[in-house]
């Protein structure tokens, strides 16, 4: 049995804080396939390269829902799936 | 003071995924193959599952255990974050694997009324910055190889501390392979002549250890003084790259030895990748291979005429090594390449050939696209025979570098 598998990635938009003196950008909502998610903790945070582009890549829990959200630094994107029991 | 974070890899993938936490995991590489787990939660370790052991084993012995793929980003930058703490309380810092850490706190630890006081701030700004489930335990002693030792004895999340006092009874409890220095064979050795724990070690004559050991021998007798004069070596001091290789356990589908070849072919593509990488050329090719899981293992080596940093060159020497193999083995469970005799690149003249010319240009070329699209945009043609090749030559840490 394995846990932890993700959905399929999609397109989102977040709300964010920059905050002085944080060392990442701090993500307080999460807007996915139409829904409202308010983020309660970040759980993880680190960056992840793939050629020549970094992503920041967060794993948060909204509530009962948890999310790995990723921005695509070169794109300006955001994406995010669910992950999964 | 020495740091060995706890169950490190399913710590970190327990607090990215709260529906983890509590549960028996193992991180992997692909779950869906036959693999080993790389490491086990507490929970798991409970039911005997340890690094290393096949999944299938693993899952006899824990049958609800939930397997993990692993991610080396996030570790790698865990590790990152965790030390940019530590420095922060300490100037001498070893780095001696991804998840421990020897500290020299001889200055600093009286700053903070001591060095248990100080591990025990070091572990809250743990929690508060990393998270509740990355922890780790320390060990603290006048020398580096008993600090590893007693942090063993206090995991997980503990503090452990070795008087002088208690050292004569550690020294009788101990045995000789617990050791960080004493391997399995050496140990073995040493229990042929008596020598089971460290007080036997501490009792023979330094004479007869230098004779059957060499300058090992001295370091064995201090270790059973209770004593290891090893200074930390801070990670702002990086030792010298002697050589540089790759190499890869194969999954059973890639278990001939034609298929192995194949595995090889990328394998030296990437010696010769970070060979550029680092700006080095070498002369010195060496090829090996294992035979079983706990097999033999066969390997020799050869001397190029010219260095080199290209891949397929290296690979051309690995063959020209193969082929005076006396047996050509059905089944290779492992297979490794690696190049020594190194010489900074920047110090060699220019190619003379222009067959060498276009292969330089054609290397620097196929790197810049790999900078830019990633390790696999471009791979030779061989290793497209096999769809699972290019995942199994990209390696674990996916080109990650480490600098701090």
């Amino acid at each position: 049995m394995s846990v932890g598998s993700l959905s399929a990635e999609e397109a989102v938009e977040v709300s964010v804080i920059y905050r002085d003196g944080a060392a990442y950008p701090l993500l307080q909502a999460v807007w996915w396939r139409g829904e409202r998610f308010n983020v309660s903790t970040i759980d993880l945070v680190y960056p992840e390269r793939d050629g020549a582009t970094t992503f920041l890549c967060y794993f948060v829990s909204c509530d009962r829902t948890q999310f790995r959200v990723r921005l695509n630094t070169r794109r300006q994107i955001w994406l995010a799936c669910t992950t999964t029991a | 003071m020495h740091l060995d974070m706890d169950a490190y890899f399913a710590s970190v993938e327990q607090q990215a995924q709260p529906r983890l936490r509590g549960r028996a995991i193992g991180v992997t590489g692909k779950p869906q193959e036959r693999s080993i787990v790389v490491a086990a939660s507490r929970e798991a370790k409970k039911f005997g599952v340890t690094t290393g052991m096949p999944i299938w084993e693993a899952r006899q012995r824990c049958p609800q255990l939930l397997l993990v793929s692993g991610s080396a980003a996030r570790y790698i930058s865990t590790t990152k974050r965790f030390l940019s703490i530590l420095k922060r309380y300490a100037s001498m810092i070893e780095v001696f694997s991804i998840d421990e850490v020897f500290m020299d706190v001889t200055q600093e630890a009286p700053r903070y009324g001591g060095p248990v006081a100080m591990a025990r701030a070091i572990k809250e700004e743990f929690r508060e910055q990393l998270g509740v489930c990355i922890t780790g335990t320390f060990g603290i002693a006048s020398n580096r190889t008993f600090a590893k030792l007693i942090a063993k004895q206090h995991k997980p999340d503990g503090i452990g501390v070795l008087h002088d006092a208690h050292l004569p009874d550690l020294l009788r409890a101990t045995p000789t392979k617990a050791v960080c220095g004493i391997g399995p064979r050496i140990a073995k050795r040493l229990a042929k002549v008596g020598i089971h724990t460290l007080a036997d070690l501490g009792a023979i004559s330094e004479v007869y250890l230098r004779r059957e050991f060499g300058v090992y021998g001295l370091f064995l007798k201090q270790i059973g003084l209770g004593r290891d004069p090893t200074p930390i070596t801070p990670y702002t001091s990086a030792a010298p790259v002697k050589s540089v290789g790759h190499s890869k356990t194969l999954p059973p589908a890639l278990r001939t030895f034609d298929a192995a070849c194949l595995v090889l072919r990328g394998l030296c593509d990437k010696v010769g990748r970070r060979m550029r990488q680092l700006g080095f050329v070498g002369r010195t090719v060496h090829f090996g291979v294992r035979l079983g899981a706990l097999g033999p293992h066969w390997g020799k080596q050869i001397t190029l005429p010219l260095p080199t940093d290209d891949g397929e060159t290296i690979y051309r020497a690995c063959q020209r090594i193969r082929s005076k193999m006396p047996i050509q083995p059905t089944t290779v469970f492992n297979i490794g390449v690696s190049v020594s005799n190194l010489a900074e690149r920047s110090g060699m003249p220019e190619f003379l050939l222009e067959e060498d010319r276009r292969r330089n240009r054609l290397n620097v070329t196929i790197d810049r696209i790999r900078d830019r699209f990633g390790e696999k945009a471009i791979v030779t043609g061989e290793t497209l025979l096999f769809d699972p090749i290019p995942e199994h030559v990209s390696g674990f840490s996916q080109g990650e570098q480490w600098d701090f």
